[in-house]
Formats: structure tokens, C-alpha cells, sequence
């Protein structure tokens, strides 16, 4: 039992959009599907000019709307906080999309990876470069070459069609005792996870410390990635 | 059983030549499938080296079945210390790219040019070969074998056999680099102030101050994944600084953002140094001081030389007198755009914080035409205030012991004898190109200029090319000159990873293995005050018929000219690259690149070796270096050089008597004098003056009246020098670059300028220059300065793969191509390509 | 600034809503009607007895169609969340589907007078308030700014409007074909407020949707900067065709009519204007829900308000 959340130190992040992609080779994701994303904002007049990058990820959120208005009970609370979403029992009514204020959930109308993948025949060049289905048939009992094995342990390994989808922090590797891999991966150190019940976790004693800031906080979802500092 | 390809690698590697057959051969691919059956997925983080920018990183890669997974910093190298940057995750979308090259091909059409249809048809290695080396065999038959250049690209430091040894053995001196598009200006300023060709490492660590001379650390140029990682460390302990036409994203979270006009960068420079003399806020201990303690620098006033002892550096009065007296920020701001006011806070934070402040020279600044005065300048400031070499500032890399290419010019036939005493074909050490390296006049390539050289048959004819993972037709400025050079070019073989727009032009394209995941390498570089040297492996069994561009290319070369009668190279390769630990001779060009691999790094793992664990590292023989992948130096000596610069009077030269020298023997040669060479290479400054950091007028193509926007690139924190733009990652992230787009190519013009000429957001536009023009999309931001358009380098394809092109078929680019529009010119004196500095102005024209 | 439009949803939802909406505008008037005279507006209540379990029906057939996996719509049976609006209404909805059935069935067969009969028009009228109510609530659930506490009456109104409409439209059409005599109203009063009579019956319910429509608009475009933000790209990227079909075609001129018919005293309004006036309201219905289904989609770049 846990409360997992993650904090956010804006003044780390670089905004390299390293975490975006990283999380994709983890999870597996198309790349139009962005568990991991980034707002940037550019405010101000020359020369007085500023930018800032947040990135943006599912907020896990407390009071998570996209698991009220679910018809199916598909989209859940799990015992460590985290929200998740079963693909069994999705149906795709895409409710959730839109009650998601953070805009971090997305709808496969085609199995993820089909398109570059399975359905790219046509090569450039004939007997010369290939096409992205020569290549995914070289690997058998995968469906594209990068493919991670790991993330099936708790989740589709591809999201098949017709149904929504959304970061889990990684579940299948805080299973095995494993930060996310955008923490992981994050060049900068400015994401640190942990769990939130825990006054000892880094997280806590740092949203202790730091003035923190969520994203739409208002919209009362209770956010549990918080973030810290300015960019 | 499944066994895994790292055992394997490793079984085979400690019996020897186990490796080469398990590599070549189809077994493996099939071990591999079996083990993918069923559950039992095997998975194991493999080291190589990311080279998606020039920082060179150890990386690791998580390999499942053979197949590369995802990729992380590797844990062994201290300078990265277990970091990588985006790019490197991007190198999976490149080595599984299903427009890479699969199988050699030839061109079948024999016009050459843009509209073409190259009408390429698959063809064995065999046959590629036996072209390429019939077209070799041809010059030499004629005695022509000068007339055969090499053009090396992205290289690791086996480049010697491919870029040295092949040419030269050949019969040709033409091993023409890239280099002078990549950064060399920025040398320039290091050489002829301290005496260092050569990149500087930078103490973030313990730094107090950052000025960013259009560097942008945290996304490229260079050591990206130590500077993102200790980037927010260094914002609480330091002040930062940034000099920069475009606000990077280090500009937005410095403390200050100086939105210079573009090319004027020397003229902050040289009123920074001018504040910090009046301000009295120099060195003491690395400049020294007046003998009677006043100070006698106030504005406009000369001072006399023998009134200053200085310790450390030579020159500084001379400086002040010929350059720094009048060079008030007031002076500055009219020239750069800055307010007086904020050069001056700058440069005396800069110097209140030294000597733990760092002066960070980057090819923004440099490489601009008379840019290397502006490095020099910018760089001169580090040793004003005794940041040299110091605690927190500038340092050099820790020493690296490898091993030398092996002498082959015992191996020189009458032929290549004769043949290697020809010039260059670069025009290199011409009066217009005096090409300083390391103060050599005509040592340094202008690698840009190749293409007029072919075009114009001087200093002589060129026959016959090899390009290795370049692309000069998109990377080089004045693209449209590369385009007819290789029209012109009678043959020209390229390897790549891709049909690339030099691919267009080639008579043999040959597909490369990725240097991530498909190549035996090594690598030097230095991060975080470690030197280190770490390998590219093949860790994958290659999807397609690739081979190793630096080594099996010249090794199957080798082996085709043997067979037609010139065994020399052959002989050579077999006599030099012996397998240092069992003495085997190399039967193909797997065990060629093995061996080699081992023959240069034996310093490093072998342990009978006098410089064995001498200089950092010591691993436990070949196979423990072999599986660390990187080998990391001591910790680098602060003020090492103190005292023992390596210029002409071993002191940081504020006049730089090595530079006079140099341009004195480059003036001798042509008979004339110094002020005619400095006229001939489009500079400003006449008689002394050329000595000292000065400021240098920005120098522009286009008339304002015409065209009435200054044109100015940068890079992107993705792309892999130009090789990502065919990724979806790339375009699908692309705003990750502040005030760019994603899936979009976009001009950015400041909303005042952009209302001026009514373009909205998102307009289609063309940005047309003297020399060219492209076509892009108009992109609204406050973030560039009215008067300017900046314009993020890397799309702009026409022929690079399905995505980077909108359409292949017809070439039809994604984006413009910067280099269409910029024009070819040159910071002369280290013949470094000017593509940055607004080279050239631009107007806008708005498609409908 | 660039505005989003999530785009989860198509014309589907909005011909689910559409005509479930006339479902159950079509079932309350026939059980009013019968209520009052049930000889002398048989052809009416039948035709609303009819409309209401085709109409629901292919609406929810276009909402099966719609999500991503058809086949696993029946699961929300079983896989029930309490705090979901949507989960709550598949039960409405099909309960109203299966009392519509049931009920015109037995009006088909028999058309009984009976406490059975009463009480599954009593069930059937709380299933339809409940269906019509649980369109507008579904939709304020999911929290987008478009959607708000007013929705509901905005579509519950509509809803009713449009199925009276659309019988009332039916029945003008078949009496012209057949030549029979066009009634469209009964002489006496005996409902109170003379409910039975179809130009109060709009009148009323047509003044209920101005209502909402109107503090609709005033509050959306009034509340926090990113509702505002969002009404007004709305209104730009719409507004013309809001306040031209909706507003003053679907709503107001049908007031009009209705109430100069009212202040006329007329008995029966001719076949023209009932015409005019059914298919304004259906128009009107339909492009208020489809607009409201598109526009309220439209997001901010997630972030910008924080």
C-alpha cells in the first residue's frame, strides 16, 4: 500500500523532450501517443521574453475523473494510488478522454504500431530499402523491432484497437522495485518518484520543503505529480 | 539452450576468431529466433557509443533477443556518469529505419544532377566492389592517383584506415575531411591565445559564472548529457549569461539573455574585456598588474607597455592600446544591439565571479565569416580573468593513450610516392585560404571549398570519390555548388545509411553500418573533466547487408586491388593489424575491424603495456574492456599549462605573436604582405591589429534594400547532426525546440517584422537569398529579434526517406533546407564554413 | 493560441442524443395525450407510442456503433461504476427502451385501460424524464467547460420539443397524404392549462429552452478565463449557425408562431405553420446538440491555465 505520485523540479528539466520519447521505447507507444508529453510557453515581447517547458504525464490524480465518469469500472484506482486502465474491460466510449482536464488519454483506432509497421509495405527504393512489414517480420512474436517484452507483464504489450489508453508510472516496473523510466531516463534528475504516504520518500520531504505547484488544481482532481521551482 | 549474443560475443572473442563466424554467418540469426520462442526472452544492457553529436557518448543499450529495446547512459563512464541525452534513444528509430540500405546499388542512368532519376538497381558487394576498385585501378594505370578523393563524415578514430591509409597508399594526399564545417573557428580562438587546437572542457561542477557565446549546452555542442545533468546545479550556484540571436533554451533559463545581432558577437566581446579592464577587475595573479598599482586603462587613454608586469600572459597593454580603448559597451551597443548597460553588468558579474567563471566559445560565435576573431575575443576573456585552465573554468582533456596508426609508408609504390606529393584538392594554404591549423598555414581542410575545387579543376582535375557518412550536398553551405561539383564528378561511390541527397549523385551507393549498433569503433572525447575513450561494437546482428564503413569497406577494397595486381594496402593491413593477443593475421574484414580495434586501444587493456592504467582506467585485459565498452582518464590537473602554453611565448597571448607568425609564413609564401592576405580573406583589420582579440564587422551577402531580414541558423537539441529528420520521434517532437513546431519546418519571425509584411502564423513562406531559396512555414515568436529570421537546421530533405522528404519520388523536401540559402563563404584563417553569424539576408515571400 | 478539439466523439453521439431525445419527447406526448382523449387522438398517441422505441433504438444503435469495441457494450451491465453518469444511463436508457417496447406493443394489441397499463406509462414517464435529464447530466459529468449545470435543461427541453415535433410533423404528413381532416388540437380544455394542446404545449416547453439557452450563453462566456476563452472560440467558430438555427430558428420563431397562434385562439394551427414549426424545432435540436457535442470538445493547450 502506497501513495505514489512523482515531483517535478522545473528548474532541472532542461526540456529536452527526453522523457517523451524514452517512455515511448519503455511502453511501446505509437508515435502520435504521448503518455509522456510537454506544454511550452513562450510569454513576453522581445528582448523581455520568457519560455518554459512542463512536461505534462498522467497526474494519478486523487479524485481522478476519468475513473468517475468510466462506465466499466475500466479505469481504477489501484491499492498504490496509481490509476490504472484494464483494457478488458474498456469499450472505448472515450468518456474519459474528455473528462481528463490534463488531455492524457488517447484512443487507438487501429492497434498501435500497425501503420508503420504492418501496414507499410512499399519500399522507397524496390530491392534496395524496405518497408516497415520486411522489417517486423524478421522478429518473430513481435510486432515491431524495438518492442519491449516488459511492459506486457501488466498491461497489452501494443494497446489493441479500440480502446483508450494512458501512462500507468510504469506499474510493471515499480512491480519489480524499478523508479519509471522517465525518471530513469530524465538526463537532468527532475523527476523524482515516490510514494506520497511515506513522510520519508524524497517526494515527500521535497513537496515539504518546496512551494509545489499541479497543473489545473482547480479542476479539484487532486494531481499527484506536483512540481517545483521555475523553469 | 538459448544463448545469448553477449556470450557469444564474449566466447568468441577470448577464442579469438570465434566472433567473425558467428557474426557472418546465418547460425546465429537463427539461435537468436529460437530463443524469441516461448518465454524465455533474453535481455542484457550492451555498451557502444551514441555519436548523434559530436559530445560522443558511452551509452548502453538494452538488447532482448537481439533486438535493441531502449538505451540509457552508460554506468561505467564517469563523464556521462550513467546519462545520455534524447538523441541517443532516437538511435533505435535510425537502425531500424526501413528506408536504410539494405544491399549495395549502382546507378544505372549516366546523367547526373537533382532531376535525374539516378535509376538505382541492387548489386552484390562483389560486383560494387569490382567497380569501385576497376575505377581505382583505372587512375592508377594513368598515373592519375591524385585524382581520387576521400570524403570522410561522421568518423570514429579508426577513420586512419579508411581516410589516411587507404587514399595514401592509393597514390593520393586527398583525405578531405568534414571538419571545417563542423567547428574549427572555434580552435582557432583557443590556438592562438593559449595555444590549443582543440575543444575545451568546461568545469560546471565548481563554476560561478556561465557566458554562452551562442552555446546552448543543454540541448547541443557539445558534452549535452553532463551539462543537462548538472544544469540546475549550476543555475543555483552560478550566474548565467547568454549571447545568443535566438532564445535557446539555455537563454530562457539563464539570468541573462543577450539577443545580439547576429554576427556582432565580437563587438560584446572586446567591450566586456574593455569594462573589465576599467573596472580593474583582471587577474592579478594570472595577468598581473600595473607597477604602481593604478590602473592606467581609462577609456580612450594609451597606455604605456612598461608599465604593466604580467605573469601568465603576454600582451594584455598591447591589446588595450591596438583594440580595447575605445571599445566602450556604449561603442558596443550601437554595433551588437545590447544596452550598454547590460554588457557592462555581464562582463563585470562575469569578472566578479573569476576565476571560477567559464567564457564558453561555441560555433554560434565562431563560425562566422571573421568569426575566428570573435572566438579569439571571446575566449581572450578567459584569460583576463585567470580562468584558463583554472578551478571552474576552461580546461583541456586528460591524455589518452592509444595507439597510433601503424607507418605504412613503407607500403608507398612509385605511384603513390609520386601521387601523395600533389596538393590537396581543397585549395587549402591558397592566398584566399590560409587555413591555420594549429598554426600551419594550408594545414587545415576547407572542406566546403572541395566542391569549387571539382568544379573548377583546381588545382587539378578530380576523377573519382568515396564519401563516407556525409552529406555535403545538405550540409554544406551553398548547397547548389555540391550539387554540380558531384554532377560533375566522373565517379563517385558513397557510403551511407541512407539514399541521402549525396547518395543522389553517387555512381555506387554502399550501405553503412550504424556506428551505434553495427560497428566496431572507438571513440575519444572528454565531458566533466574526464577523457575517455569508448567503443562502438557491433551489438546487434545487422538486419541488412551493411558493412563497417572505416574498416570492412577498406578492407574489401584492399582485397579487390590485390586480386587486380595492387597488394600493397592488403599487405598492409595484414602485416600492421595483427590480433595483439594471439598474433593472428586478419582473414577478413570482421577480424580486420576486431584486430584493429584491439591494436589501437592496447595501450588501454593491455596489461604489458608501458602506458597500461598510467592515465585513469585499468581494466582487467581486453575482454573487461571489451564488456565496459569505455575506458575513463584521471580526473583532469587544474593550471596544468600555466606557464607552458603552446604558443610562440608559452604565455596566453593577448597579442598573439603565434598568430602573427602564422600569418607571416602563410603572407611569405604568396609573396605579399599580411594586410593583402587579411584583404584577400575578407577582413577589416590592417597592420597590428590582425594580432590582437578585435572586433570585426559582420559580414553579410544581400542587399538590405532587397532583402531586408538577416538569415540566421541553429541547431536542433534532436537531430542527429542531419540524419534525424526521418524519424517520427524527430517530427513528432520537434516543439521540444523553443518556438518550433511539431511535424513542421518553421521560419521564425518576430510578430513586429512579421505584421510589417502581413504573414500570419502558419503562412506558407519563402525565405529567398542571394544564392537560393526554400520553402517553409511562417512561424510568429517573440523569441528572435525584429530584423531577423532564424531557422532551425535539419529538415529540409529531399531525399533522405519517406519522412524527412514529403515525397521521395519527386524529391519534393519537407521544410527548406538552410544551407539552399545560405551562401558559401568562409572564416578564412581556420577555413571553417560560415554558415552562422546571418551570413546572408533574406526576404520573405508568401505563397498563396 | 492554438485551440485543441479533442475530437473523441463524431455526429453519432449527436444523433444518439438526437433521437433519444425524440424518444422520449415522443412518449411523454403520447401518454398527455392519453391522458386526455384517447378516442379522438388515437392516430396521435400511437405515433408517439411508435416513435419512441424506434427512435431510442437506433439511437442507441448509433451509440454501440460508435464506441471503440460494439461487442463489449453489454458489459456496462455488469461492469457497473455508481459514480458514473454514463454507467447509470445504459440502464435508463435501455429501461426506457424495453417500457417504450412494452408499451407500444400493448397499445398496438389492445390499447388497455388498466392499472398495469398506468403504471407502466407512470415507470415509462419517470424513465423518460430520467433518459432526457441523463443526456444533458452525462455530458456536465465529464467537467468540460462547454458542458455545464445548464446542459441538462437545455437538453431535456430539446428533447421534448423536438419528439412532439416530431409527431406532431408526422401526423401533419400522414393526414395530408391521406386527406384526412388536419387536427392538430382539441377543442376543450380539460388539461389544465390546456397542456394538450400543442401550441402550449411548445409554448411552454420552447420558453424552458430559451431559458437555458440563454443563461447558457450568459454564464459560459462569463466565468473563468478558460471558459471564456473557449465560449468565445466558440461563438466565432459557430456563432452564426448557433444563433441563426438554434437560437432564433429552433427557439424563437417557433415562440412566435406558437404565440400569435395562442393569442389568435386558434383551435388548430394550419398544416403550414405546424410544419414550419416541427422542422424548425427538429433543426434547431439537432444542430444545438451536434454543435454542443463538436464545440465541447474544444480545449485549451492543456496547461495554459493553470
Amino acid at each position: 500500500m502506497a501513495n505514489y505520485g512523482m515531483i517535478i523540479d522545473l528548474k532541472n528539466c532542461v526540456g529536452c523532450a527526453g522523457c517523451d520519447i524514452a517512455c515511448k521505447t519503455e511502453n511501446n507507444l505509437d508515435h502520435d501517443v504521448h503518455w509522456s508529453f510537454h506544454i511550452t510557453e513562450t510569454t513576453g515581447v522581445f528582448p523581455n521574453v520568457g519560455y518554459r517547458y512542463i512536461p505534462k504525464l498522467c497526474n494519478h490524480c486523487e479524485n481522478a475523473s476519468c475513473v468517475k465518469v468510466c462506465p466499466t469500472q475500466a479505469m481504477y484506482k489501484d491499492e498504490n494510488g496509481l490509476t490504472l486502465h484494464d483494457p478488458d474491460k474498456c469499450i472505448g466510449c472515450r468518456s474519459c478522454e474528455l473528462a481528463c482536464p490534463y488531455n492524457c488519454i488517447s484512443f487507438n483506432e487501429d492497434v498501435q504500431h500497425q501503420h508503420q509497421w504492418q501496414m507499410d509495405t512499399e519500399p522507397l527504393l524496390e530491392g534496395i530499402t524496405s518497408s516497415g512489414k520486411e522489417i517486423a517480420e524478421k522478429f518473430d512474436n513481435v510486432p515491431f523491432p524495438n518492442y519491449n517484452p516488459d511492459r506486457a507483464k501488466t498491461y497489452d504489450g501494443v494497446r489493441r484497437k479500440g480502446i483508450v489508453e494512458k501512462c500507468t508510472l510504469c506499474d510493471h516496473r515499480i512491480l519489480d522495485g524499478k523508479d519509471p523510466w522517465c525518471v530513469v531516463s530524465c538526463p537532468a534528475d527532475a523527476r523524482i518518484f515516490g510514494d506520497f504516504d511515506d513522510p520519508k520518500s524524497e517526494v515527500s520531504i521535497l513537496l515539504a520543503e518546496n512551494s509545489a505547484f499541479q497543473l489545473l488544481k482547480s479542476k479539484g482532481t487532486k494531481p499527484k505529480v506536483y512540481y517545483i521551482n521555475e523553469f | 539452450m538459448a544463448i545469448t549474443r553477449r556470450e557469444f560475443i564474449k566466447y568468441s572473442t577470448i577464442s579469438g576468431i570465434g566472433i567473425i563466424g558467428m557474426l557472418n554467418g546465418l547460425p546465429l540469426l537463427g539461435a537468436l529466433k529460437e530463443s524469441t520462442n516461448g518465454t524465455s526472452s533474453v535481455a542484457k544492457w550492451m555498451t557502444t557509443v551514441c555519436q548523434g553529436c559530436t559530445t560522443w557518448c558511452p551509452v548502453q543499450v538494452k538488447m532482448i533477443d537481439g533486438r535493441a529495446v531502449k538505451v540509457r547512459g552508460s554506468e561505467y563512464a564517469k563523464a556521462n556518469h550513467g546519462k545520455c541525452c534524447v538523441r541517443a534513444h532516437m538511435g533505435i528509430q535510425q537502425l531500424y529505419d526501413p528506408d536504410r540500405l539494405k544491399v549495395p546499388m549502382m546507378r544505372t542512368n549516366p546523367k547526373k544532377g537533382r532531376n535525374e532519376d539516378p535509376g538505382f538497381v541492387p548489386i552484390t558487394w562483389e560486383k560494387a566492389i569490382d567497380i569501385i576498385t576497376d575505377k581505382m585501378m583505372e587512375l592508377r594505370k594513368n598515373e592519375e592517383t591524385h585524382k581520387f578523393v576521400l570524403f570522410r563524415g561522421r568518423y570514429t578514430y579508426m577513420r586512419d584506415i579508411i581516410y589516411e591509409v587507404m587514399p595514401k597508399v592509393f597514390g593520393s594526399p586527398n583525405g578531405i575531411s568534414h571538419s571545417a564545417i563542423c567547428a574549427e573557428a572555434e580552435k582557432f580562438g583557443s590556438f592562438f591565445t593559449e595555444g590549443y587546437w582543440g575543444y575545451r572542457d568546461y568545469d560546471l561542477d565548481k563554476t560561478r559564472y556561465v557566458l554562452c557565446w551562442g552555446a546552448d549546452p543543454i540541448a547541443s555542442n557539445r558534452q549535452v548529457p553532463h551539462a543537462t545533468s548538472i544544469w540546475g546545479k549550476v543555475q543555483r550556484q552560478a550566474k548565467i549569461a547568454v549571447i545568443d540571436p535566438r532564445l535557446s533554451t539555455t537563454a530562457a533559463k539563464a539570468n541573462e539573455w543577450l539577443p545580439v545581432i547576429p554576427g556582432e558577437d565580437g563587438a560584446l566581446a572586446v567591450a566586456m574585456a574593455h569594462t573589465i579592464l576599467v573596472e580593474g577587475l583582471w587577474s592579478k595573479l594570472f595577468v598581473g598588474d600595473f607597477k604602481e598599482g593604478e590602473n592606467l586603462f581609462k577609456k580612450g587613454k594609451i597606455v604605456p607597455e612598461e608599465s604593466f608586469v604580467e605573469n601568465y600572459t603576454y600582451g594584455l597593454v598591447k591589446w588595450w592600446n591596438l583594440e580595447l580603448k575605445d571599445k566602450t559597451p556604449e561603442w558596443a551597443e550601437k554595433k551588437s544591439g545590447i544596452p550598454a548597460e547590460q554588457i557592462r553588468r555581464v562582463a563585470i558579474g562575469f569578472a566578479d565571479a573569476a576565476p571560477r567563471v567559464i567564457s564558453w566559445v561555441s560555433p554560434g560565435t565562431a563560425m562566422q565569416v571573421r568569426g575566428g576573431y570573435s572566438a579569439l575575443a571571446a575566449h581572450a576573456l578567459n584569460g583576463l580573468v585567470g580562468s584558463v585552465d583554472n578551478v571552474g573554468g576552461t580546461v583541456r582533456g586528460s591524455k589518452i593513450p592509444v595507439n597510433k596508426v601503424p607507418k605504412y609508408k613503407e607500403y608507398y609504390d612509385d605511384i603513390a610516392k609520386a601521387g601523395t606529393k600533389h596538393k590537396k584538392m581543397d585549395q587549402r594554404g591558397y592566398l584566399k585560404f590560409p587555413s591555420l591549423k594549429k598554426g600551419k598555414p594550408g594545414s587545415g581542410v576547407v572542406t566546403n571549398n572541395a566542391a569549387d575545387a571539382i568544379l573548377n579543376e583546381d588545382p587539378y582535375e578530380i576523377k573519382m570519390a568515396i564519401g563516407y557518412w556525409n552529406n555535403f550536398p545538405f550540409s554544406c553551405s551553398g548547397a547548389e555548388r555540391w550539387e554540380k561539383a558531384l554532377s560533375k564528378l566522373p565517379f563517385f561511390a558513397h557510403i551511407t545509411t541512407h539514399a541521402s541527397e549525396m547518395s543522389h549523385f553517387a555512381d555506387i551507393v554502399l550501405p553503412a553500418a550504424h556506428s551505434m549498433f553495427e560497428k566496431y569503433g572507438f571513440i575519444k572525447s572528454k565531458q566533466n573533466l574526464i577523457a575517455y575513450v569508448a567503443l562502438n561494437k557491433r551489438i546487434i546482428e545487422p538486419l541488412w547487408d551493411v558493412k563497417m564503413d572505416e574498416t570492412e569497406i577498406p578492407w574489401e577494397i584492399a582485397a579487390k586491388l590485390k586480386e587486380k595486381g595492387f597488394p600493397n594496402l592488403m599487405d598492409f593491413f595484414q602485416a600492421k593489424f595483427k590480433d595483439p593477443e594471439t598474433g593472428k593475421v586478419p582473414q577478413n574484414g570482421l577480424e580486420f575491424s576486431l584486430f584493429a580495434l584491439k591494436y589501437y586501444t592496447q595501450p588501454i587493456w593491455d596489461k604489458n603495456h608501458e602506458k597500461y592504467g598510467k592515465y585513469g582506467d585499468a581494466p582487467d585485459g581486453w575482454d573487461d574492456f571489451y564488456e565496459k565498452g569505455v575506458w575513463n582518464s584521471k580526473k583532469y590537473k587544474y593550471r596544468q599549462n600555466w606557464g607552458n602554453f603552446g604558443t610562440a611565448t608559452k604565455k596566453f597571448e593577448f597579442y598573439s605573436e603565434t598568430l602573427k607568425k602564422s600569418l607571416g609564413k602563410h603572407a611569405d609564401k604568396h609573396g605579399v604582405s599580411i594586410d593583402t592576405v587579411l584583404e584577400k580573406c575578407d577582413y577589416v583589420a590592417r597592420g597590428e591589429v590582425a594580432f590582437v582579440p578585435h572586433y570585426e564587422p559582420a559580414f553579410r551577402r544581400g542587399d538590405p534594400r532587397e532583402y531586408p531580414f538577416i538569415f540566421f541558423e541553429h541547431r536542433s537539441r534532436l537531430n542527429r547532426e542531419g540524419r534525424s529528420a526521418n524519424l517520427t520521434w524527430y517530427q513528432a517532437h520537434k516543439d521540444s525546440d523553443p518556438g518550433d513546431e511539431n511535424w513542421d519546418d518553421v521560419a521564425k519571425i518576430n510578430p513586429i517584422d512579421a505584421k510589417k509584411i502581413g504573414i500570419n502564423n502558419g503562412d506558407k513562406i519563402k525565405l529567398i537569398s542571394p544564392v537560393g531559396e526554400l520553402q517553409c512555414n511562417a512561424k510568429l515568436w517573440e523569441g528572435v529579434r525584429p530584423g531577423t529570421i532564424a531557422k532551425c537546421f535539419g529538415q529540409g530533405h529531399w531525399a533522405y526517406g519517406r519522412i524527412a522528404a514529403k515525397d521521395f519520388k519527386n524529391r519534393v523536401p519537407r521544410g527548406g533546407n538552410n544551407n539552399v540559402i545560405l551562401p558559401a563563404e568562409y572564416d578564412r584563417l581556420s577555413g571553417s564554413t560560415a554558415r552562422h553569424g546571418g551570413v546572408t539576408r533574406v526576404k520573405i515571400e508568401k505563397i498563396v | 493560441m492554438d485551440f485543441i478539439n479533442i475530437g473523441a466523439w463524431d455526429i453519432r453521439i449527436t444523433l444518439d442524443l438526437f433521437f433519444g431525445g425524440i424518444g422520449v419527447g415522443a412518449f411523454l406526448l403520447s401518454v398527455l395525450l392519453s391522458l386526455y382523449n384517447r378516442e379522438s387522438l388515437q392516430s396521435t398517441i400511437k405515433i408517439g407510442a411508435y416513435t419512441a422505441p424506434v427512435s431510442v433504438g437506433i439511437g442507441l444503435l448509433l451509440l454501440v456503433s460508435k464506441i471503440g469495441v460494439p461487442a463489449k457494450f453489454i458489459t456496462t451491465l455488469w461492469n457497473v461504476n455508481l459514480q458514473s453518469v454514463m454507467s447509470i444511463g445504459v440502464f435508463l436508457q435501455i429501461g426506457f427502451m424495453v417500457i417504450t417496447i412494452w408499451y407500444a406493443v400493448l397499445i398496438w394489441k389492445e390499447f388497455p385501460v388498466n392499472n398495469q397499463f398506468r403504471l407502466l406509462q407512470t415507470a415509462g414517464t419517470f424513465f423518460a424524464f430520467s433518459t432526457g435529464l441523463y443526456h444533458g447530466l452525462f455530458l456536465s459529468s465529464l467537467g468540460r467547460v462547454l458542458w455545464t449545470e445548464l446542459t441538462p435543461g437545455m437538453f431535456i427541453a430539446s428533447s421534448i420539443a423536438a419528439g412532439i415535433a416530431f409527431v406532431l410533423l408526422l401526423k401533419t404528413l400522414i393526414d395530408l397524404v391521406t386527406k384526412d381532416e388536419v387536427r392538430t388540437d382539441l377543442i376543450q380544455s380539460t388539461l389544465p392549462l390546456g397542456l394538450h394542446r400543442f401550441q402550449v404545449m411548445f409554448f411552454i416547453i420552447l420558453l424552458v429552452q430559451l431559458v437555458s439557452v440563454i443563461l447558457w450563453q450568459f454564464y459560459t462566456g462569463r466565468l473563468e478565463l478558460e471558459q471564456a476563452l473557449i465560449y468565445d472560440y466558440f461563438m466565432k467558430q459557430y456563432g452564426t449557425i448557433w444563433t441563426s438555427l438554434v437560437l432564433v430558428g429552433g427557439i424563437i420563431i417557433p415562440i412566435i408562431i406558437t404565440l400569435v397562434s395562442l393569442v389568435k385562439h386558434e383551435k388548430n394551427m394550419a398544416p403550414i405553420p405546424t410544419i414550419i414549426i416541427c422542422v424548425l424545432i427538429l433543426v434547431g435540436s439537432f444542430v444545438m446538440k451536434h454543435l454542443l457535442i463538436i464545440g465541447g470538445q474544444i480545449a485549451l493547450p492543456v496547461g495554459f491555465v493553470f
